[in-house]
């Protein structure tokens, strides 16, 4: 969908056009955005940084005539508003003196080396997340990486606690032992 | 070797976000949520022409605030003025109606008026005579009893107020008890499958009473010991909970299929034998002399296991083990690499200790992993012996 596609369709029918592209991007918004905070931010903090940039999408995009595909817009005020968050975060807690160098780093990246590094093992560790298979590796995630418990994670998937946590440990131990191989540990 | 971990996603590049974003589950409760917040900063953004909408930053609410509290505060000093005013030419006017020269001090004061309250309670009383039940009736030689012990104590207000609270003897019982309980349940959260089937432990209150201070109650080991408990009993339960936790590991170990098979011979879902690599291999048999059939593994539980830990490993030999032709078979994929916890020993934390129960922490770790959690196993005396009642893990 473009930005003028959008704007036609929000002139039709609000709710609904806001709701398609809601529905298109909000795993997507959200993971930015948990990427960007992770650590740092509450849950709910989180979730009303992700209704903020979905109000900015729409009301921008409603007033939009650009041809272009909507998605880099939405990643670009996906990122610029964690980071704003991030900030906002930090000022309240008074956390500037703290680590500088996070917030730098958050907004403008590493040296290049450095990031080359870090992308060639990310994109390392997602290739043997992906090799465990479904639902293994989405419960890797959800477990190790979102922090969810297996509970959470059992509801979501519609299995029990009590496989989830099996299967996590499980998979959590093929994976290290694949990238051992890869001259990794985890 | 390099080292790496889930962090490393943190601030990730566009294609690690896409592929983490098929991997994210969000409540549907949470979405919707989300998109019903979405909607009403749009609203607002819409009726304000901009995409800056309400200041988010604490300070400036801190300021409103600030603002709301200064506006009242001269109507609030103003009646509370008013209010100490009153008192004062109130006590005044009491003196005088008494007419009494003596010097009156505070704690006369404090009696005069608990003795209105002890009258308007017995008028109260009285009034509500010709409806009571006979049951009430049958508490009212209470009431008097208290009455004339608040009588007798008239200059001890700290007494009266003490019988004065104890007069809703009758009424429920808070539910403080239930409260903690809803607690403990979100707080453990896997173990919530695990206590749907549970039976409460009988030293329920004891319990949840201890749980409200746990920390404090680890800490007063020592004082159950010496306090609460002869040290035979003591010693007796040292030892119980040693043996449960070698109870509670091998009950791991073989309700979750890791018994000696015999893996040469793999076998289907209808029990013909398949290649191991077959996508339908499923099961093994179990070579282990001391079972035959998922009844007599049941069996060794039932003798170390009760209530709630009883319920839960049994629906785990169902899920892990299979009888058949009288021979007894276990999940083929799953005795490799299947979770169970490692009990680790370092130490012995018992408490909640009585003649029939104890709970006592056990730290565990995956097999060969880090280490993972610590459960709190409850013990509970039954037929003569101490079984595991209830394991509640944080992992």
């Amino acid at each position: 969908m473009t930005g003028k596609q959008f704007s036609q369709a929000y002139t039709v029918d609000t709710e609904k056009t806001c709701r398609t592209v809601y529905e298109e991007y909000y795993k997507y918004v959200y993971t930015v955005i948990f990427s960007k905070l992770r650590g740092t931010a509450s849950v709910e903090d989180i979730e009303e940084c992700v209704s903020d940039v979905f109000a900015e999408v729409f009301f921008t995009l409603s007033k939009s005539g650009d041809e272009r595909d909507i998605k880099g817009f939405i990643s670009t005020v996906a990122g610029r508003r964690a980071i704003n968050r991030y900030h906002a975060l930090a000022r309240r807690q008074l956390r500037e003196d703290d680590d500088p160098e996070k917030l730098i780093s958050i907004a403008d990246g590493m040296n290049v080396e450095q990031q080359t590094e870090e992308e060639q093992m990310r994109t390392l560790l997602m290739k043997r997340i992906n090799e465990l298979g479904e639902p293994d590796s989405t419960i890797v995630t959800q477990r190790y990486y979102y922090d969810r418990t297996s509970a959470e994670i059992a509801k979501e998937l519609g299995m029990r606690p009590s496989a989830v946590r099996m299967r996590s440990a499980r998979a959590l131990k093929r994976l290290k032992k694949a990238l051992e191989k890869d001259g990794c540990t985890l | 070797m390099k080292r790496t971990g889930f962090d490393i996603f943190d601030n990730a590049d566009e294609k690690t976000m896409e592929q983490l974003a098929k991997k994210t589950h969000i409540p549907k409760e949470k979405k919707e949520d989300m998109f019903a917040a979405s909607m009403e900063k749009l609203r607002q953004m819409e009726r304000a022409g901009t995409v800056d909408i309400a200041p988010q930053e604490p300070p400036v609410n801190a300021q409103y605030a600030g603002i709301k509290v200064r506006r009242f505060m001269p109507v609030v000093s103003a009646a509370a003025c008013l209010i100490v005013a009153l008192g004062v030419s109130g006590v005044m006017l009491a003196l005088k109606d008494n007419k009494t020269s003596e010097r009156i001090n505070s704690s006369d004061l404090v009696t005069s008026s608990f003795t209105t309250a002890e009258k308007i309670t017995s008028e109260d009383d009285t009034s509500s005579e010709t409806d009571q039940s006979p049951e009430a009736e049958s508490s009212r030689p209470d009431d008097k009893n208290k009455q004339s012990s608040a009588d007798s104590e008239e200059k001890s207000p700290k007494t009266e107020s003490k019988a004065e609270s104890s007069k809703p003897d009758t009424e429920p019982q808070p539910k403080i008890i239930t409260n903690y309980e809803d607690t403990a349940d979100n707080d453990t959260d896997d173990t919530q499958d695990n206590n749907e089937q549970q039976t409460e432990p009988e030293n329920q209150t004891d319990e949840n009473d201890n749980n409200n201070n746990e920390t404090d109650d680890k800490k007063d080991t020592d004082e159950h010991r010496t306090g609460d408990l002869p040290d035979e009993s003591v010693d007796k339960i040292e030892a119980a909970a040693k043996s449960l936790r070698e109870d509670l590991r091998y009950t791991e170990f073989i309700s979750k299929g890791l018994l000696d098979t015999d893996n040469s011979v793999v076998y289907d879902e209808n029990f013909e034998p398949v290649s191991a690599a077959a996508e339908n291999a499923r099961y093994i048999a179990v070579t282990d002399s001391r079972f035959s059939s998922t009844a007599e593994i049941k069996a060794y539980l039932s003798s170390k296991l009760t209530g709630s830990a009883l319920s839960s490993y049994s629906k785990l030999v169902d899920e892990f083990y299979r009888d058949h032709n009288g021979k007894l078979y276990t999940l083929f994929d799953h005795t490799t690499e299947v979770f169970y916890a490692e009990w680790v020993d370092d130490g012995l934390s018992i408490y909640n200790m009585t003649e029939t129960s104890f709970d006592f922490d056990a730290p565990f770790k995956a097999r060969g992993g880090a280490l993972l959690g610590k459960a709190v196993v409850s013990a509970t005396l039954e037929g003569g012996s101490w079984k595991i009642s209830k394991v509640q893990d944080s992992f």
